[in-house]
């Protein structure tokens, strides 16, 4: 199945970085949601952020528009605000992409395991990463 | 007057009929006189004479003393040196412009003399041959042309002064300034600067409304020291009179951008309806540049930036920067 792009990605101004805060907020979410859609759709883990460039996530060759290396590493740090991105090196230049979150998948699979077996009982460990199935 | 010669009235090779005016009434001087011509290298200087109760609207000629190889006339001496043409059945409006710009264009100059060339000596470019009379009377020939060129060319860049003296007098009256405020009749200090803003009050009101209610600093200062000539304005006496406007009640306003563009604005002028027309204009087209948005409106591009940049603080419109330059975008976000 092909993938859906927003409207936003056929908006040129969506590829430039709104001086406007309000405006900016909106650019910004509509990309998270445009990165983590489009990862889940290609079952992409992980991100290397210059090759990202020329994904062409970040690079509509039909409007010939492309994010900045800039841009994007806001876009990154929106999403790691949001708890669905982490650095896998210091120097960021590579990410894990969680489509979905740490705690939605601890939901998922605790309703799951409960409707698998009615018994499950949910252990946190450290980052609250962890599920104990019985 | 003895500048004529005979003629037979037709015209001669090197000849075109200017102008053709009838009941024109020639004066030897304040003598009345007949049918003759005058080569127009003869004139120094000629100037027109308006009409009285029973007199005509005449015209004045100067002339050349008569040089002594021309051929014989109605008078060999004459104690005038002018003639006047009399306008009996008017006319002499198109007569006079017609002969000034005869003495300005000279094209008696570039055809060629209807002398005979002596044989065996041809004038070299520019410099005669002194060889015995014929040079000598070559010559003064030269000399002769070379004061009558410098005489006229004087009176030529008088008239033009004249012109532009009266063109200017009548600019400063439009702009409204008979008198222009200077350091001299109001002192330097507050009280200038006062007087100046009120100045400035008056005069810019019609520029502005012509150019929809905002001006850049920079063409107001243009557009008084322009209007002024003399006693020109500094930067920083308009800069201080324009921040007097508020204080003075005066309809005007300076203003500055965050981008440090400095306009006077209108009063009366409203952010709203700019804001609005701004989006109106983007909408309409899809996108626009400051440039395009600019030639749209008729405005200087730094102004519609301006104008394109406040409606994007305000959220109505969004920018696409890009190799191709600045574009806003209505706001869809």
């Amino acid at each position: 199945m092909s993938f859906e792009w927003p409207w936003q990605y056929n908006f040129p101004p969506f590829f430039t970085l709104q001086p406007n805060v309000d405006t900016r907020q909106k650019q910004l979410a509509a990309w998270c949601s445009l990165v983590l859609s489009y990862c889940r759709h290609r079952k992409l883990y992980t991100l290397d952020v210059l090759e990202a460039q020329e994904s062409p996530v970040f690079n509509n060759k039909k409007i010939e528009r492309k994010l900045s290396v800039e841009a994007i590493q806001v876009v990154f740090e929106e999403l790691r605000k949001k708890g669905n991105l982490e650095w896998l090196d210091k120097n960021k230049s590579r990410c894990l992409i969680m489509w979905r979150r740490p705690e939605e998948w601890g939901k998922l699979i605790y309703q799951w395991a409960l409707q698998a077996d009615g018994k499950a009982e949910m252990i946190t460990m450290d980052d609250g990463k962890g599920v104990k199935f019985f | 007057m003895d500048r004529f010669v005979w003629t037979n009235g037709l015209l001669e090779m090197n000849e075109t009929l200017v102008i053709q005016q009838r009941g024109v009434r020639l004066y030897d001087g304040d003598d009345k006189e007949c049918c003759i011509c005058i080569p127009l290298s003869q004139v120094i200087f000629f100037e027109e004479q308006a009409a009285g109760i029973g007199k005509s609207a005449k015209i004045v000629i100067h002339l050349h003393p008569a040089p002594e190889n021309k051929e014989p006339g109605p008078y060999q001496h004459s104690k005038y040196s002018y003639i006047k043409l009399s306008f009996k059945e008017h006319g002499q409006i198109e007569f006079f412009r017609r002969l000034t710009e005869e003495m300005t264009q000279k094209r008696w100059e570039n055809t060629p003399v209807s002398q005979p060339i002596p044989t065996g000596i041809g004038p070299k470019a520019g410099r005669t041959r002194a060889v015995g009379i014929v040079g000598i009377e070559r010559k003064l020939e030269e000399k002769r042309k070379e004061t009558d060129k410098n005489i006229s060319e004087a009176f030529e860049d008088l008239s033009k002064l004249m012109e532009k003296t009266i063109r200017f007098k009548s600019y400063l009256l439009s702009m409204g300034i008979a008198n222009p405020v200077t350091r001299e009749t109001h002192g330097s200090g507050t009280q200038y600067h006062i007087q100046l803003a009120k100045q400035l009050g008056d005069m810019l009101q019609a520029p502005l409304e012509e150019r929809g209610g905002m001006m850049a600093l920079t063409e107001v200062y243009c557009l008084v020291n322009r209007a002024r000539g003399m006693e020109l304005l500094s930067p920083e006496d308009l800069v201080n009179a324009c921040k007097m406007f508020e204080s003075l009640k005066l309809p005007l306003r300076l203003r500055v951008f965050d981008s440090g563009v400095m306009v006077v604005q209108l009063q009366s002028h409203s952010e709203e309806e700019m804001i609005a027309s701004a989006l109106d204009n983007v909408s309409d087209k899809g996108s626009l540049t400051a440039e395009e948005f600019a030639k749209l409106l008729g405005l200087s591009v730094l102004l519609a930036k301006e104008r394109l940049l406040l409606a994007e603080k305000m959220g109505h419109l969004c920018r696409d920067d890009s190799v191709e330059g600045l574009r806003f975008y209505p706001n869809r976000f």
